[in-house]
């Protein structure tokens, strides 16, 4: 018996390593690389240097595309939180017919292949008589980015006693002070959090601005492009920052969201 | 003849096709602890609810204090809620919770901190002033929800089962306090539980409801000792229904109506001298030890079980006896 368990101990530790592996050996080369003396992506490495960073930040393709990306996903984000925060609310507060299948719809961009989310969005802006470009990508990301905050700002909402608002309301306040007291104060980690996923999905993602961008670039539009004419280490400088950036991030907001969870569990 | 503070009439509520509450008429009084009694889905919950502003009813009329007050919202009533899982606000402090009423209606800084000052020392909440709901007890919490329901001086605060979710300690303690809170502020309570026991012991008067109507209005003695149907006779405390044929007893005119007796297991007197002058008789066929007294089953000739609350004075099962009652003890009640 002792052995077996041995065995399974074995066998499980090592799928630990291989996924641990697959998911973050090849980011640690590319970061590993962006320090590479040569300006060629191999082993082993001719020596340590900052200098591609210095070559990215010259690259000014690179750095507009990167404000680009920015704004976008700036833009983008508080599009989808301004929409998809009163959106959740609404739907939690009232009942009407459908709603049960509007909860399974709105988070289907989110599993629509980009692809088709991306043809459908150009086909809708098009018939607006909105030309791609920076406005098209940036409607296109915050379409997409709703069905990221309202399914998380709802189940906030849901896990939130029912009867929070009437005890509020009861004790005489209006609805926009119960929101402001009460509610939001107790779905904000969620907002944020859901703001900070929304900013990083919106950073990195290509098949909806593809079809929409026109001759905007966004950051992941100009590095698929560079890497069409060979593969340049300033990639690998930049990538590595944005990695750097989403660590941060993630961190970050799964601190919070645990920390409200441990508040949530306390207060039931 | 106290005045009337709320008053109800024909309310009517229904969710979807199935009427919550139909046509109940009430009158509030001033000052009292007045209960809504009934098993759950009765409709009890719905009316304090059409109290508070929460629902509105689909037809019928609610005056407070001569003032129609039928689609005010909840928040322009001047009736506040005790939830039943008390539903503090938890990113607000115990102070901030209870002075949340007066926050919202914008009362000068220095009259807030002073009244929720008050409302802190009154529940014994000092201490907690600080401290957010999750790091209180459930007592606490309770408290918490009390003191807030009162800082705005409510014409009448609306209880939901308060104490629902207290163990039983607890739950005498509070029910201990709430009575006296009552009686040191004389605000009027309507009270809402389906706990018999408590309607009993902290009513002025008690509504005993079933299935959306008022089966009867009455104080704790009169719902208790002169139920008018068999529910009421069967939802507060143990009661016999009788068949009044069984029970050899002629039907006073006034009462043709009312064909059951019902008789409290307390007013039933068992003999085993085997008396063929009492009316019912039968084999005894549980003997229950609760204490201070026995429980008794007697099945009686008729194939019916009635309970008697009984000294043991030697009974045991398989023994054959007759019963007799207290004919003044005895009421007629309906279907």
């Amino acid at each position: 018996m002792k052995e077996r368990n041995s065995f399974g101990k074995i066998i499980l530790i090592a799928a630990v390593i291989l996924v641990l592996l697959f998911l973050y050996f090849p980011v640690v080369i590319v970061a590993l690389y962006s320090f590479n003396k040569d300006s060629i992506n191999s082993f082993p490495m001719g020596g340590f240097t900052f200098h591609w960073y210095a070559v990215m930040v010259h690259n000014q393709p690179l750095t507009t595309s990167l404000v680009n990306s920015v704004e976008v996903a700036f833009i983008g984000t508080c599009i989808a939180i301004l929409i998809g925060v009163p959106g959740a609310l609404g739907m939690h507060k009232y009942n009407f017919p459908g709603k049960k299948a509007l909860e399974k719809v709105v988070i289907l961009p989110m599993m629509l292949p980009g692809i088709i989310t991306g043809i459908a969005i150009l086909t809708f802006l098009e018939m607006a008589g909105i030309m791609q470009g920076r406005l098209a990508v940036i409607l296109g990301h915050s379409t997409f980015l709703i069905g990221t905050v309202l399914p998380q700002v709802y189940t906030r909402l849901r896990q939130l006693d029912r009867n929070i608002e009437e005890a509020s309301q009861d004790l005489g306040a209006s609805g926009f002070q119960t929101f402001f007291y009460v509610i939001l104060p107790n779905i904000k980690t969620a907002v944020f959090g859901a703001a900070l996923l929304s900013f990083s999905l919106s950073l990195d993602e290509i098949p909806v601005t593809y079809f929409l961008n026109g001759v905007f670039t966004t950051l992941p539009i100009r590095i698929l492009a560079m890497t069409r004419n060979g593969f340049t280490p300033e990639i690998n400088a930049i990538c590595t920052l944005i990695l750097l950036l989403s660590v941060f991030a993630v961190i970050f907001s799964n601190s919070i969201s645990k920390k409200d969870e441990v508040y949530a569990k306390n207060t039931h | 003849m106290p005045k009337i503070l709320i008053k109800a009439e024909n309310l009517y509520k229904s969710f979807g096709s199935t009427p919550v509450v139909s046509n109940m008429s009430f009158e509030v009084y001033e000052g009292e602890f007045l209960t809504m009694l009934g098993p759950s889905g009765c409709g009890k919950t719905t009316t304090l609810r059409m109290i508070a502003g929460f629902v509105n009813p689909d037809r019928g009329v609610l005056e407070l204090d001569g003032q129609d007050i039928t689609g005010v919202p909840a928040n322009r009533r001047a009736v506040n809620t005790v939830f039943q899982n008390y539903v503090l606000f938890p990113n607000l402090s115990v102070r901030e919770n209870i002075g949340y009423g007066l926050m919202v209606r914008k009362t000068e800084k220095k009259e807030m901190k002073k009244r929720v000052d008050e409302m802190l020392e009154l529940f014994k909440l000092e201490l907690f002033a600080d401290r957010k709901p999750s790091q209180l007890s459930g007592g606490q919490q309770q408290r918490v929800a009390i003191a807030r329901s009162l800082i705005n001086r409510p014409r009448v605060l609306l209880l939901d089962e308060p104490l629902a979710a207290l163990d039983l300690q607890l739950r005498k303690h509070m029910q201990f306090e709430l009575k006296e809170l009552q009686r040191q502020f004389g605000t009027t309570y309507i009270y809402v539980t389906h706990n018999q026991e408590e309607a009993l012991t902290m009513s002025d008067r008690i509504i005993v409801m079933n299935e959306g109507t008022i089966e009867q209005t009455g104080t704790p003695q009169e719902v208790y000792n002169s139920p008018r149907t068999v529910f009421t006779a069967k939802f507060l405390g143990e009661s016999n229904i009788l068949p009044a044929a069984a029970s050899g007893i002629s039907i006073p005119d006034d009462q043709k109506n009312n064909c059951m007796v019902s008789i409290r297991p307390e007013f039933f007197h068992i003999t085993s001298d085997g008396r063929a002058d009492l009316p019912l008789s039968g084999e005894i066929t549980e003997v229950t030890f609760l204490g201070n007294i026995y429980r008794i089953g007697v099945r009686l000739s008729t194939g019916q079980t009635i309970y008697v609350l009984e000294q043991k004075k030697n009974l045991t099962e398989h023994m054959h006896v007759s019963v007799s009652y207290d004919r003044e003890k005895l009421t007629f009640v309906s279907q």
